[in-house]
C-alpha cells in the first residue's frame, strides 16, 4: 500500500495568502468577542462568592463596521519579583479603519505600552485586544500570530537604536519579505526594495550602505521603508519624530501621511507633543497615568479642551514667537485637582457627539458649562478672523 | 547702548578640524561671535551643523581627534585656544563655565548616589567638610525644586525621573557658581510639560545669579522662550545672528526662513507641511560657495562659487547671504514668513484661550 505522505504545514512555511486564508476562516463579531471576555471574567471569579456581574465594556465608536482594533477592559501590569505594577487598567479604546489616531501623554503615562501591547511585544494581563473582532492578545495560535504580524507593523522612536548596525539597508528593509516569503525570486525582491527606497526618498545606491552612514532623518526613512514594505493595514508609530531635528520632522510627518493616504492604512501615532499630533491625526486621545482623559476629533480638541490635563499639554506647546511666549501662562496639572470620592467615581462620558472626557458627576456639570463658554469664544474668534480677512481684501482692492 | 555691554567670550575667525581616517575634516569654518554678559544667546541649527563642537572649544572639551586650526577664543582676556595642558583649563571648567548636556543619564554616574555627586563638587571646589557639603547640597536640591530633598539625597540616578535628573545636573552646575552656563539641548530628551518647567527654572536661576547662558537647541519654540539673541548655524558657519526680535520678525537668511516655515505648530490640515528639501552637508564633503545653496530655492549662480560675506543689516543683526548684496535681485520672502506673525497669533489664541470675560 502506498500511503501518501502526510502533508505538514507549519505556520512558518505558509505564505501570506495561506495565512490570510486561515485568518479569514473563522467568523468573528462583537458578540463572539464579548463571549470571550465573559469567559475570561467567569474564569477569574471562579469559586469566588461575591463575584461582580459581567458588564460589557464599550468603546467610543458606535458604528461597528468602522472599527479595526478594539481594546476592551485592557489591563497591563509589569511584575518584578512579587510586586506587580499596574500600568493600565480598564482601558477601552477603538481605532477606526483608515484613520490616524493620535495618542498623547507624558512619559510614563503608558502610551507606548499600549502600542506595544497591540503588536504583542508587551503581554496583556487582562481584557482583550481584538483586530477585526479577532482576539489577538494573550495566548493565540501560532498561525494567527504570524498572520497578524504581517498586518501590523511598527515604526520606532529612535532610528539609531532600532536599526541593526551590522546589516546593510538591503537586508534591513527586506527582512520582513524574507520572513514571510513575499517575493518570487531574488530579482523581484530587489525590485521591491528599490521601489520602496525611492518612495521614502532614498537612492538605489544606498542599498549596500550601513545605518551609521546615514543622518537621523534618513535612518528614520529606512525604518519607515522597513515597515511599509510589508503592506501593513495598521502601523504603530511610536514617537517617530521625537528624536529628530525640527527641520526633518516635517519631512517624516509628510511621508507617514502620504503613505497613509495612498494605501488607506490605519495609524496609531504616539507622541508627547500635541502640536505635532494635531497636524497628522484625525482623532486624538489624551492619556494620563494609564487612563484616557479626553478623546475627540483633532481640531475639536484644540477648539474645546475640557480636561485640565489636556489644557496643561496645550499650554506647554512652545510658540515660536518671542513676544507671545513671554506673555504665555502655563497651566500646571496635578492629579489632586480632582475631588473623587467613593460614591462619585470618575467615568468616561460623551459630553458632546464624539467628544469624550473622563470626569465624575460634579466635574461633568462643570465641563458642560465650560463647553458652552468655549463655543461662545470660538464663534467670536471666527467672526474676528473673518472680519480681519474682509478688511484685508477690501484694502487690497482700493 | 552697544558700548555698555561687556563681552565675556569673544571668538574671532575660529576654525576647528577633525582628523578622521587620515583625512582632515573642517567642522567649524571661520566663525566669529561675541557673547555679552548677562544675556541668553541661543545657537540654533540642525544636528551636524557644528553647534555643539563650537561651544566645546570654550571649555576645551573637543574630542581627542579634534583641534583648533587658527582663530582665537578669548575668555576674560585669555586666549584659551592656545591652551595645551589640561591644568590650564582648571580655572575655566566648572568655575567659570559649566555645561548641562542633553541626556542627564550620561552626565550622572549611575553607581553613585545623587547626594554624593553634588557634595563631591562642593568638597573639591569649595573645600567644605562632608557634613557642610551635605547641608549645602540639600539646599541646592531644594533650590532646583526637588521635593523631599533631604529624603532623596541618598537616592541613585535611576530612581529619579528624566526631568528630576536634569534638575540634579543643574544643581551640580549651580554648586560651582559659574558665570557662564552652556546648555547643550537640555530639554530635547524631555516631555513638553517637563520642558517648560526646566526652562522656567533655568530662567529663574539666571535672574538670581546673573548668569550668561549659551543655549544650544534645534527647537525654535524653545528659543523663543529663552533667548535674547540668536545665532543660526549651518554647515559649520553662523549664517545669521541678531536679537530674538530680529531673527523671528525680520529673518534675512533663506535657511532661517526655511527653519521657521517648517514648524509643525503652523501646519494646517489642508496643506502638507513645508519642509527643507535635501540633506544637510556631511562633514567630509568639500563645501564650495554657500553651504546651503543646494537646498536653497533662492540660490543664485554665485552661491555655488563664492562664500557669501557677513552683511550687516542693523547694529544687532547680520546675515551671511548673497541676497543682501547690493547687486542681488530683490526676492520676495515666502508667504508663510510674511504672514508669520499673524499665523502665530492665531495659533497662540487657539492654545491660550482667555476665557475670563466669557464666564458670567
Amino acid at each position: 500500500m502506498n500511503k501518501e505522505p502526510k502533508k505538514v504545514t507549519s505556520p512558518k512555511r505558509m505564505s501570506k495568502t495561506e495565512l490570510e486564508a486561515v485568518y479569514m476562516s473563522e467568523h468573528h463579531d462583537n458578540a463572539s468577542l464579548m463571549n470571550y471576555l465573559k469567559e475570561q471574567h467567569d474564569k477569574k471569579y471562579r469559586r469566588k462568592k461575591d463575584a461582580p456581574p459581567f458588564v460589557e465594556p464599550k468603546g467610543q465608536v458606535k458604528n461597528e463596521d468602522e472599527i479595526l482594533v478594539k481594546l476592551r477592559d485592557v489591563r497591563i501590569a509589569f511584575k518584578r519579583g512579587n510586586t506587580e505594577r499596574v500600568v493600565i487598567e480598564h482601558l477601552n479604546l477603538d481605532i477606526k479603519k483608515g484613520e490616524i489616531l493620535g495618542l498623547v501623554g507624558e512619559s510614563g503615562s503608558g502610551k507606548t505600552t499600549i502600542g506595544r501591547a497591540i503588536i504583542r511585544i508587551n503581554p496583556v494581563s487582562g481584557g482583550v485586544i481584538a483586530y477585526n473582532n479577532i482576539p489577538i492578545s494573550g495566548k493565540i495560535n501560532r498561525t494567527l500570530e504570524r498572520a497578524i504580524k504581517t498586518k501590523i507593523q511598527m515604526v520606532f522612536q529612535d532610528p539609531s537604536a532600532s536599526l541593526n548596525e551590522r546589516a546593510n539597508v538591503d537586508y534591513i528593509v527586506s527582512e520582513g519579505l524574507r520572513a514571510f516569503h513575499l517575493y518570487e525570486n531574488e530579482e523581484d525582491r530587489l525590485n521591491k526594495v528599490t521601489e520602496m527606497l525611492e518612495k521614502v526618498g532614498l537612492m538605489p545606491e544606498h542599498l549596500k550602505r550601513y545605518p551609521h552612514e546615514f543622518s537621523g532623518g534618513q535612518r528614520q526613512r529606512i525604518g519607515i521603508a522597513r515597515c511599509m514594505i510589508m503592506g501593513p493595514e495598521l502601523v504603530i508609530a511610536d514617537e517617530p519624530i521625537s528624536a529628530l531635528d525640527v527641520s526633518i520632522r516635517a519631512q517624516v510627518l509628510n511621508l507617514i501621511k502620504q503613505f497613509q493616504q495612498e494605501n488607506n492604512m490605519t495609524v496609531l501615532f504616539i507622541a508627547h507633543d500635541l502640536s505635532v499630533v494635531r497636524y497628522i491625526s484625525d482623532r486624538i486621545a489624551v492619556i494620563n497615568s494609564g487612563k484616557i482623559v479626553e478623546l475627540c476629533d483633532a481640531n475639536r480638541l484644540f477648539e474645546a479642551p475640557l480636561h485640565p490635563y489636556t489644557k496643561a499639554l496645550l499650554s506647554a506647546v512652545p510658540i515660536p514667537d518671542p513676544r507671545i511666549e513671554s506673555k504665555k501662562k502655563i497651566v500646571v496639572y496635578s492629579p489632586d485637582m480632582h475631588h473623587y470620592t467613593e460614591d462619585d467615581m470618575p467615568d468616561f462620558y460623551e459630553i458632546e457627539p464624539n467628544h469624550f472626557v473622563r470626569a465624575n458627576k460634579e466635574e461633568l456639570e462643570r465641563y458642560k458649562k465650560d463647553l458652552e463658554v468655549l463655543n461662545k469664544y470660538n464663534e467670536q474668534m471666527k467672526e474676528e478672523l473673518k472680519s480681519k480677512k474682509d478688511t484685508k481684501k477690501g484694502g487690497g482692492k482700493k | 547702548m552697544e558700548n555698555e555691554k561687556e563681552t565675556v567670550i569673544s571668538v574671532r575667525n575660529l576654525n576647528v578640524k577633525f582628523l578622521s581616517h587620515g583625512k582632515k575634516v573642517h567642522v567649524i569654518r571661520d566663525v566669529s561671535l561675541d557673547v555679552y554678559k548677562g544675556e541668553t544667546l541661543a545657537i540654533v541649527g540642525e544636528s551636524g551643523s557644528g553647534k555643539s563642537v563650537f561651544t566645546k572649544t570654550f571649555t576645551g572639551m573637543l574630542d581627542a581627534n579634534g583641534y583648533i586650526d587658527g582663530g582665537s577664543v578669548i575668555i576674560d582676556g585669555v586666549d584659551v585656544s592656545k591652551f595645551k595642558k589640561s591644568k590650564e583649563w582648571y580655572g575655566i571648567r566648572g568655575k567659570k563655565i559649566a555645561t548641562i548636556f542633553q541626556d542627564p543619564m550620561t552626565s550622572l554616574n549611575p553607581l553613585l548616589s545623587i547626594g554624593y555627586q553634588i557634595s563631591e563638587v562642593l568638597r573639591i571646589h569649595h573645600g567644605l567638610s562632608k557634613k557642610e557639603a551635605k547641608e549645602e547640597a540639600i539646599k541646592l536640591l531644594e533650590r532646583v525644586k526637588i521635593p523631599n530633598a533631604r529624603k532623596r539625597y541618598d537616592d541613585y540616578p535611576f530612581q529619579y525621573s528624566g526631568g528630576m535628573r536634569q534638575r540634579v545636573v543643574i544643581a551640580i552646575a549651580l554648586a560651582c557658581r559659574p558665570e557662564i552656563l552652556i546648555c547643550d539641548e537640555p530639554t530635547t530628551a524631555l516631555d513638553v510639560t517637563v520642558q517648560t518647567q526646566i526652562l522656567d527654572l533655568i530662567k529663574e536661576l539666571q535672574q538670581e545669579y546673573n548668569w550668561t547662558i549659551i543655549f544650544i537647541t534645534h527647537d525654535l519654540g524653545v528659543v523663543a522662550k529663552v533667548a535674547d539673541r540668536i545665532a543660526v548655524m549651518y554647515g559649520g558657519q553662523i549664517v545669521e545672528v541678531g536679537t530674538a526680535e530680529d531673527v523671528f520678525y525680520r529673518p534675512a537668511h533663506p535657511y532661517t526662513w526655511a527653519l521657521l516655515s517648517s514648524l509643525p505648530q503652523l501646519g494646517s490640515k489642508e496643506e502638507p507641511l513645508l519642509y527643507i528639501k535635501g540633506n544637510p552637508p556631511t562633514f567630509g564633503d568639500e563645501i564650495i560657495g554657500d553651504a546651503f545653496a543646494p537646498r536653497n530655492e533662492y540660490a543664485m549662480r554665485i552661491d555655488y562659487i563664492l562664500d557669501p560675506p557677513m552683511t550687516k543689516i542693523s547694529d544687532t543683526h547680520s546675515a551671511k547671504t548673497w541676497l543682501l548684496d547690493k547687486n542681488a535681485p530683490k526676492v520676495k520672502k515666502p508667504s508663510i514668513i510674511r504672514n508669520l506673525r499673524e499665523r502665530m497669533e492665531i495659533a497662540a489664541k487657539e492654545l491660550q484661550k482667555e476665557l475670563g470675560d466669557y464666564y458670567e
